[in-house]
């Protein structure tokens, strides 16, 4: 795959249009916040931070962030099974007050607990992934845990990548929340489209992603995933009111809110220096 | 062993309501009365043994201690890296029951040979291993995993195979005669061969090692300053069973002194059907074997 083209699958991709949102300042302070720090330590994965950062902003305006300072037991969980995204759910967690920003500074550097993979060794971090596929069988576990403790209004809210789909274990999870009818249980893809060699349809296709989810007794929306005010109502209006478990396939472009990070694969691994960066940083502003 | 196992479970669950069961499509005629006095606290999530451990995690996080169940292999080996990446990377209280060991589904064939699990899972960080003997053992095994608050892996063989002894620590002396000068270490299901083929034999003693992760450093010290002759037999390779725990605890204590030998399947999988004595035979594990082994030994290093 080269840098910036689109494969012929993904032109072909019946992606719902949707109409451009413009993102929010809190959407670019976190963009921004992903740059620094991954700048600052030479990490990687920062296309696949950049487009989920919408994704976390709705996830985190619905859960009783009080609860989750105090670890309550009927707190709402998240667990980000697409743990390469690390730089952005400590940047989201900075902007929502769950990390100071002392902590957040020593993202990949030698003996910080803030590794390139989430870890539960952070405080407020649920459950640590790197290896994919882990985070739903997990959520599912939560999500039967808190019904049988009778915490029915707690949700647990698991984010998936694309190209993770491609993992068995998702499937185990995914037909067994069905067969429950986990209805605390939200599930959202990050949608980006490519994985960590090319685009995700052309490796494996997953075209079909919301037919996928539904046949396995979801509730499944297919939504435009950089529009943070329109998840954050569809994560509200799906909450006790369905019978099943909620799937949202979250539209997404990888490297979201930088354009020459945009939809180009490359950004999964590379490390943007300091010219990249302060190119980033204009159109963040 | 099985049936003592969920009797046992039972009266546990009536009293402590942390404890949740999961199982992987296994335990018909087993979970059926959980299932009618517990409804909320077990499941069973299918031939799925990814989930069934990935649930596991779950569970604790949300305030439950599981127990999850299936065969052996299965149980640890399908869903290695969630045992791995699931509960001991997050040291979660996990309890692991397998059902079957060695070759207990010796005619189903080498799928179901469990004859490297405890190897699999000995690489864990924070793990503990247990292989019971018998009935009484387990008992004290599920106690000791109940008494810590660490993920653990109890392997239960099939069939009910128990011993009149006083025994008071987990890991103890089936027989101990003070004239012997060969110990014959085991765990699992083999120690009935040992006790059937070693009866009125004085030359050696036998000592079960239920707990095999981690090992009780003075009393196996002891063990070795005591016998210069240890013979390891058990129904999992060598390479990664207990033989290969004891060489390295020995290097690692300098305790090199004592003969060090195995008696075990080759490192190998079996192209052949058979039932458990089928393969004792072929291995140079039944009775008669076991005991023409000790005799021929040589006289131990002085």
């Amino acid at each position: 795959m080269s840098g910036g083209t689109v494969h012929p699958k993904q032109a072909a991709h019946p992606k719902v249009a949707f109409p451009k949102v413009e993102l929010s300042s809190r959407g670019k302070a976190i963009r921004r916040t992903i740059l620094d720090i991954v700048h600052k330590s030479g990490a990687s994965h920062i296309g696949s931070s950049m487009s989920m950062v919408e994704i976390l902003s709705a996830i985190y305006e619905n859960m009783d962030l009080d609860k989750i300072r105090i670890q309550a037991p009927d707190r709402d969980r998240l667990l980000v099974s697409k743990g390469h995204s690390a730089a952005a759910v400590y940047a989201a967690m900075h902007e929502f007050g769950l990390m100071d920003r002392p902590l957040l500074e020593t993202y990949y550097k030698n003996d910080s607990l803030l590794s390139g993979h989430v870890s539960h060794w952070v405080p407020l971090i649920e459950h640590s992934t790197g290896a994919l596929g882990h985070g739903l069988p997990v959520g599912v576990g939560i999500a039967i845990g808190l019904k049988a403790k009778k915490f029915l209004s707690s949700r647990v809210f698991v984010v998936l990548g694309d190209g993770e789909t491609h993992e068995g274990s998702n499937w185990e999870a995914m037909m067994y929340a069905g067969h429950r009818q986990l209805n605390n249980l939200c599930v959202l893809v990050d949608n980006n489209g490519i994985g960590g060699v090319g685009f995700t349809d052309a490796v494996c296709n997953v075209q079909n992603l919301e037919n996928m989810i539904a046949s396995f007794g979801f509730e499944t929306f297919s939504v435009d995933g950089h529009d943070e005010e329109g998840l954050r109502k569809l994560l509200e209006k799906t909450k006790g009111t369905t019978s099943r478990p909620v799937g949202i396939v979250c539209h997404t472009i990888k490297g979201k809110g930088v354009s020459f990070m945009e939809n180009d694969g490359n950004w999964h691994y590379r490390s943007p220096n300091q010219e990249a960066r302060e190119k980033a940083l204009v159109e963040l502003a | 062993m099985r049936t003592v196992f969920f009797e046992s479970l039972k009266s546990r669950m009536r009293t402590d309501e942390n404890l949740f069961i999961v199982v992987a499509d296994m335990g018909l005629g087993l979970i059926e009365p959980f299932e009618k006095e517990f409804p909320d606290r077990i499941i069973n999530v299918g031939i799925a043994e990814q989930n069934m451990a990935g649930i596991c995690a779950g569970l604790y996080n949300a305030g439950y201690r599981p127990i999850c169940y299936t065969i052996s292999n299965f149980l640890v080996e399908r869903c290695f890296e969630q045992l791995r990446n699931d509960v001991c990377l997050h040291d979660y209280p996990v309890t692991f029951v397998g059902t079957s060991t060695g070759f207990d589904n010796g005619g189903l064939g080498p799928t179901h040979h469990i004859v490297d699990d405890i190897g699999c899972v000995k690489a864990l960080p924070g793990l503990r291993i247990y292989s019971p003997s018998t009935v009484t053992a387990m008992r004290m095994a599920y106690d000791d995993i109940m008494s810590t608050d660490q993920p653990a892996y109890l392997r239960i063989g099939k069939g009910a195979y128990d011993l009149k002894i006083n025994a008071t620590t987990l890991n103890h002396f089936v027989t101990d005669h003070p004239e012997s000068d060969v110990l014959v270490i085991t765990h699992g299901n083999i120690l009935e061969n040992i006790v059937k083929g070693l009866d009125g034999v004085k030359r050696a003693s036998v000592f079960c090692m239920t707990r095999i992760k981690p090992l009780p450093v003075e009393q196996v010290t002891a063990l070795f300053h005591r016998f210069k002759t240890i013979v390891v037999v058990e129904d999992h390779f060598a390479g990664s069973g207990l033989y290969d725990s004891l060489c390295h605890f020995a290097i690692e204590n300098q305790l090199v002194q004592s003969r060090l030998l195995s008696l075990a399947p080759p490192d190998a999988y079996s192209d052949r059907a058979g039932d458990k004595n089928y393969f004792s035979e072929k291995y140079g594990l039944a009775p008669a074997q076991i005991k023409k082994y000790i005799e021929f030994l040589p006289p131990s290093p002085q």
